[in-house]
């Protein structure tokens, strides 16, 4: 990618990235603190990353940042669903405490999977779209959504079996 | 039409990536099995709750923070591109003024030999000021473009 269409990327992609931290990263707070490191780690690494997969590698980068990022913090609050039912919820709604737990479902799956399902839900973008944002086939999109969603499915109603 | 096709044509109809055809074919399929019908409205459910996310937005502080961030690294160090091309340079001019030099070398060397035996001693000097030379192209090569 040139260094010219970096601050493009970055606005372009900034919310979509931030989206998918708070997810793994449990807090907006924490979250903020490593989008910057993602993003500057994209910029170090301009002259390697191809314009058609950048979103993807972003997309891994901030799963990288955010593992290191909890392992430095010696928590793993995304990848345990007790920490966020323990949290007494401000509203008391149901619906609420499911969003919880989709967000921590998609936490949870690879960040490709994750990639899929934000652009496919959150900004309903086409397949063909989606498959324009990430660099790979509309067919890799269709089946990638086909797994993202039987895993979260199963998650989310693990989640419920809970309560 | 088999359950397994209609569960997978239900995921794309609710993804809006459904075709005509295959929709009024799943819809075919819907009104003879309840069994499909109830997983459509179940698998509805995921839809519907992802897109009630709330918007995020990256505050705008955030965003001039990492350019900020970005452009002190341009500044710490010259890209490898730019150094590459100012070597580039240096090393095309040094080429150059050494074969000047050594051009020069070969005719004073020349003359030496068919002239008086004291004007040697002229092309020594003229080989130190082409090393002379070299180094201040190099120096203001390596000045001029930062
Ligand atoms: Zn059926």
């Amino acid at each position: 990618m040139k260094k010219e269409h970096f601050e493009a990327f970055l606005s372009k992609n900034e919310n979509r990235i931030l989206r998918y931290l708070i997810g793994l990263c449990g807090n907006e707070q924490d979250a903020l603190d490593v989008l910057q490191s993602v993003f500057i780690a994209v910029y170090k690494n301009l002259d390697r990353i191809e314009d058609a997969t950048a979103l993807s590698y972003t997309y891994k980068i901030a799963h990288n940042k955010c593992i290191t990022f909890l392992k430095a913090k010696s928590r793993y609050v995304a990848v345990d669903p007790v920490y966020f039912n323990s949290i007494p919820d401000s509203s008391g709604g149901v619906a609420e405490a499911d969003y919880k737990e989709l967000h921590l479902a998609i936490a949870s799956v690879p960040p490709k999977l994750a990639a899929v399902i934000q652009l496919q839900y959150y900004e309903n973008l086409s397949y063909k779209d989606i498959s324009a944002q990430l660099g790979i086939s509309v067919k890799a999109v269709e089946s990638l959504l086909v797994r993202a969603k039987r895993i979260l499915r199963k998650k989310m109603m693990q989640g419920n079996n809970k309560k | 039409m088999r359950c397994s096709k209609a569960i997978h044509l239900i995921d794309l109809k609710l993804d809006g990536e459904l075709s005509a055809s295959n929709s009024r074919a799943l819809n075919q399929h819907l009104d003879k099995c309840p069994a499909c019908k109830a997983w459509l409205s179940e698998a509805a459910k995921l839809n519907i709750m992802l897109s009630a996310s709330p918007d995020i937005a990256v505050p705008a502080w955030v965003h001039a923070q990492i350019m900020d961030k970005v452009k002190k690294l341009e500044t710490a160090k010259p890209s490898f591109s730019r150094r590459f091309k100012l070597a580039t340079v240096t090393a095309t001019l040094a080429v150059f003024v050494s074969l000047l030099a050594g051009a020069h070398v070969g005719v004073q060397t020349f003359k030496s030999e068919t002239e008086a035996y004291d004007t040697s001693s002229y092309s020594v000097s003229s080989a130190s000021f082409g090393e002379t030379s070299l180094m201040e192209v190099y120096e203001t090569g390596g000045t001029y473009d930062e």
